[in-house]
Parts: C-alpha cells; structure tokens; sequence
C-alpha cells in the first residue's frame, strides 16, 4: 500500500495535538497520583530542515520553586518515529516517541537451501499508535507511555 | 556484534554516571566534590553543563557505535574476497585480492550496507541511511545551517544495525 504523504505544516500540527493529548494525560495522572505540583507551559522555538521554524509547548513541572520534570519537544523528523519529547528531569533525560499505528513493514529474502524465503518483519516491533518510551537498555523495548512508566521515570531522573 | 554491544554497554554506565553525578550535586553532599572540577562550580553552571554533557554523549555514542558497525561490515566484506586467492596463477589472484581488498576501505559505507537489503530489508537499509547522515553530521562539526534530515538517539541507532547484523548474520550460518 502506498503511504500517503503529509505536508510539512500538517505535521506540526498533528505533533501540538499529539504533545498536548500527552501534557493532558501527565497532569491528570499527577492529580491522580497526589504528587502536589503547578503545571506551567512555555514556547519552544523549534527548526527543523524539511519543515522550517515552529513554536511548540514545553511543560514545566513545579514544585515550589524547583522543576522536578520537563518535557521538551525536540522535533517531528525522528528516525522510526512522528515524534519526540524528552522527559528532562535534575539528574537525567528520557526519550519518548510518538508511534504511528502499524509502522511500516520490512521485506526480507532469505536463501534457504535453493529456495528464497520472503518474511515480512517490523524492526521495532508492531506498536499501537501514541506516546512510547525508549528503554534504553539492551534488550529494552518502547513500551508504551503510561502512568506507572511516568511515576517510575520521575524517580529515576531525579 | 560484540564490540557494539560492548561500545553500548559502556555508554549506558556513563550515562548513569552522570545521572549519579547529577544527584550527588543537587544533593550538596559536603567534601565529595573537593578537588575535581565541580569544586568551585555554580549550581546554575552546574546544570547546564551536565545536560550539555549528556546531550554529547549521546552524540558520541551514535558515532562511535557507527564507527564499530563500519569496521565489523568492511571486515565481512574482506572475508569474503577470500575466494579471489583462489583465481590461477596464484600471484595474479593474490594481486586482485590485495588491490580489492585495499579497494574496500575506500567504498561508501551506505553502498556497502544496501547490497545486504536483500537480507536486512528496505526499512532497515533506509533507517541506517539515516544514520549515516545523522553521524556525518555529528562528524563534521554540526553544521547548524545544514541539519540532518532526522536525529537519532543512541538506542534507535543500536536496534538500526543490531537488527541489521542479525539479519547478515542469518545468511552467513
């Protein structure tokens, strides 16, 4: 199937709603959670080769007068992925990427014997379209971001 | 794969190191910065130093993992130029496999790596591609003017070849 194509100015757009779907989630599950914090948002100015300059959203976490978390925007041309966002916490940073539904697929042909064996694989895996964490470990996948991962992540850039 | 593996492994210690750093910091532990350069360091110069060196050593991972991956495919490629010592007389198929095999170390790497898409995929040759021009990049100085066409961190750069050597992998069993 042919992927069609989108326009420059329409992935900027769809990667706001996407961070700000994100930011909505991450405030909710901190109320949940009962971490007691002020959400604060500043622009971003962002410029990539193939889409130009944009303004984006970064949410501070504050308490008091620290900043426990951040989530800076880094662009929407990422290798794999429609999107990223780096948790940025005072001792560390984590990775989050926005996956689309399937990601594509890759063909390989393999010679077996005499014969060639075609297998249709996807390197990262088949994902369900949202936010996902890279696990930078080795065998570390991109789980999907949600309010355990997020809790955990706070403590561990910190 | 070993020497990938290991390249990735020691980043993940640095980069732990420094989170570790980070939180010795912020936590002002009094004598356990004497005589090193974090001494006399402001809080503010502190912080923006430390997510610079992270930020950097992400950067050097990408190209020392790169650098590792280059290496391991030019020496399959040597590997495979055996079968020119083969060609009669002898000392004419020794003079084709040395002028070949010098030949090698000056081919471009993304050449190289996309005779495998046989094998690896088009997805995965395409995001190695990426790569390249990512960590050529990083090379020659970040040319602020002239951005790649996509960033990568460390980890998407190391599933990129590890899923690409697994797959050369499986045709050389």
């Amino acid at each position: 199937m042919k992927e069609k194509k989108v326009s420059g100015s329409d992935k900027i757009i769809k990667y706001n709603e996407r961070l700000s779907s994100l930011y909505e989630n991450v405030i909710a599950w901190l109320k949940e959670a009962g971490v007691p914090c002020v959400p604060l948002f500043e622009d971003l100015l962002l410029s990539e080769d193939q889409v130009g300059a944009y303004t984006v959203k970064k949410l501070l976490i504050k308490q008091n007068s620290d900043t426990l978390a951040k989530f800076v925007p880094v662009g929407v041309l990422i290798i794999g992925a429609e999107g990223r966002v780096d948790l940025v916490g005072r001792s560390g940073k984590e990775i989050l990427v926005y996956y689309s539904e399937c990601g594509s697929e890759t063909t390989t042909r393999m010679p077996v014997g005499n014969m060639v064996e075609e297998r249709a694989e996807r390197i990262y895996g088949q994902k369900r379209e949202g936010w996902h964490w890279i696990d930078d470990r080795i065998i570390g996948k991109q789980p999907e971001f949600d309010k355990d991962i997020f809790l955990a992540l706070l403590e561990r850039i910190n | 794969m070993q020497e990938i593996n290991s390249i990735y492994t020691s980043y993940l210690f640095l980069k732990d190191s420094l989170r570790i750093t980070g939180r010795i910091f912020d936590r002002q532990l009094q004598g356990i910065q004497s005589r090193t350069i974090f001494e006399t360091m402001p809080y503010d110069g502190f912080k923006e130093s430390h997510s610079l060196a992270l930020s950097e050593l992400d950067n050097l991972a990408v190209l020392s993992l790169f650098a590792a991956f280059e290496r391991s495919l030019r020496d399959i490629f040597s590997e495979k130029l055996e079968v020119l010592r083969t060609i009669w007389p002898k000392e004419l198929g020794a003079g084709i496999y040395r002028l070949s095999s010098a030949e090698i170390e000056r081919w471009r790497i993304a050449e190289i790596f996309s005779l495998f898409g046989f094998a690896a995929g088009k997805e995965s040759i395409d995001k190695l591609k990426q790569v390249v021009k990512y960590r050529n990049w990083i090379a020659h100085g970040k040319n602020q003017n002239k951005k790649p066409p996509a960033s990568i961190d460390p980890k998407t750069a190391y599933d990129a070849i590890h899923f690409f050597m697994s797959s050369i992998e499986k045709i050389q069993a």
